[in-house]
């Protein structure tokens, strides 16, 4: 590919993934979707400005335009893919596709249907999010997610302590160590009441630090945010295999 | 490291190099410092507004606040060094590395005395640049990278290709909006031969633009001399800020 045509509204090159944040003041850890070396390739952000944690996880039609208009601007600087640091802007899935012409995983639920049918029908799927009082399949539903015929079972980190300090109330700090063991007694838990669980879904765009814990704890399948990404972009960044025979 | 605090003015996080931008619209290809596949590790873009090629590689006065609000701005968003995509934003290395707290190598000159300790005193250095009607060793000493070595510049500024997709590259683009990487390619490794041709003794070579590193191979294939550019600064700027742990075996 010997000739590139500049891109008009391009101030740099070679970002495969563009990601929508949350206009949050939450500490993103390595891991974290909104951190740049949690990823094996290049990422751009761009902030929505007005939109915080709390505003998006009740819900904020209003804010349909900004996000497209925020997606458009990604678009321009070239990426190709757009996705977010909430599982909660599944709200603006539609919006979003509606506004750009490159693929769009605006939330880890994406990933549910997918998860189901790699289980067995009757294998429940635990979800774990940062506010189960927000996420329930009506919002899954009204958002474009079928259903699986699994029971979903959805737990919630709003009452965790660190994690409702740090994560929903932006104290200005983190302490990684806390929330593992709170994410990780959280899935126990789950596995605990459903033994038979097939796995679980980890919504918040915080916890893919924890994934690894989770699953040392658990022995089960984990799926998070950061494996919504690396999915989207190995779609759009096929690899050469050079490997012997 | 359990406890992470917020950063005031991060939105993201992770980042390993900020790299301040000039206001010029060409198209940056993998292996330009304007591509962020360039990098094994995450880096961060931030133009300076107005600064274009012309006015940066002119010298032009009144740019210091500008660059240095755009470094602060890296700084804030948890960059562990500042680079640049122009060798010739040298002239605000001092400006810059006053202003934060983080390393600074803006240029890819900065290398050019580590080069000449790897060489013999008397042993010529050649340095491939954007313009060689600008650069000159006199620029060389004034911003501190005086070395005993003979240093012979020269530039493809007038090579077709190179002018037009990247010397005429305004903050709207160039005039074609295109750049044809292989006639470049063919434009920067026939100024590297050229310069071969005319010092049979030069025994490296810095290449200062931010734009050539993607032909840098093929420059070395061609002279098969020691090939410096500007990734390797940035590269060498980043291990140092960000330590690798060791896994091997023994």
């Amino acid at each position: 590919m010997p000739t590139y045509s500049t891109r008009r509204g391009a101030y740099s090159y070679g970002h495969a993934v563009g990601i929508l944040l949350l206009d949050a003041k939450a500490p993103f850890i390595p891991g974290d979707v909104a951190n740049a070396t949690s990823y094996d390739f290049p990422v751009i952000y761009k902030t929505v400005e007005g939109l915080s944690t709390s505003v998006c996880l009740n819900g904020a039609p209003e804010f349909n335009e900004k996000l497209a208009e925020a997606a458009k601007e990604l678009a321009r600087e070239g990426v190709k893919g757009i996705s977010s640091d909430c599982g909660f802007m599944l709200q603006f899935q539609e919006a979003v596709a509606d506004a750009v012409d490159i693929p769009v995983c605006m939330s880890s639920l994406l990933q549910l249907p997918f998860i189901a049918r790699s289980l067995d029908p009757s294998q429940p799927i635990g979800v774990i999010t940062a506010d189960s009082t927000n996420l329930d399949e009506g919002f899954l539903t009204r958002g474009g997610v079928k259903l699986p015929p699994n029971p979903l079972i959805i737990r919630g980190m709003q009452d965790e302590p660190e994690f409702k300090t740090a994560v929903l109330e932006e104290k200005g700090s983190l302490d990684s160590d806390l929330i593992t063991a709170e994410t990780v007694a959280c899935a126990e838990k789950l596995l605990a009441e459903y033994p038979t669980m097939g796995a679980i879904l980890l919504e918040c765009s915080m916890l893919p630090p924890y994934a690894k814990a989770v699953q040392d704890a658990v022995g089960l399948p984990v799926y998070d945010f950061i494996s919504a990404i690396d999915y989207l972009s190995a779609g759009m960044r096929p690899r050469a295999y050079t490997g012997g025979y | 490291m359990p406890t992470y605090r917020k950063r005031p003015g991060a939105y993201s996080y992770g980042h390993g190099i900020g790299l301040l931008l000039l206001d010029a619209r060409a198209p940056f290809v993998p292996g330009d410092v304007g591509n962020a596949s360039s990098y094994d590790y995450p880096v961060l873009y931030k133009t300076v507004p107005g600064l274009t090629t012309n006015a940066c590689l002119g010298g032009e006065a009144g740019w210091e606040d500008a660059v240095v609000k755009a470094a602060r701005g890296l700084e804030k968003e948890g960059a562990k060094g500042l680079s640049s995509d122009c060798g010739f934003m040298i002239q605000f290395q001092e400006v810059v590395a006053d202003a934060v707290d983080i390393p600074v190598a803006l240029s890819s000159l900065l290398q050019l005395p580590m080069m000449a300790r790897c060489l013999d005193p008397e042993a010529t250095i050649g340095i491939l640049t954007a313009d060689d009607s600008i650069l000159t060793r006199d620029m060389l000493d004034r911003f501190g990278l005086r070395v005993p070595n003979p240093i012979i510049i020269r530039g493809p500024q007038n090579e077709p290709e190179f002018n037009e997709a990247i010397m005429l590259a305004g903050p709207q683009g160039s005039p074609s909006m295109t750049l044809d990487s292989d006639k470049i390619r063919e434009e920067v490794v026939g100024t590297a031969r050229a310069m071969q041709a005319e010092h049979p003794e030069m025994a490296a070579i810095l290449i200062e633009c931010s734009i050539m590193p993607p032909y840098a191979k093929a420059v070395q294939e061609a002279v098969d001399l020691p090939c410096f550019n500007f990734i390797d600064v940035i590269d060498y700027m980043h291990a140092g800020t960000r330590q690798r742990a060791y896994h091997g075996g023994y």
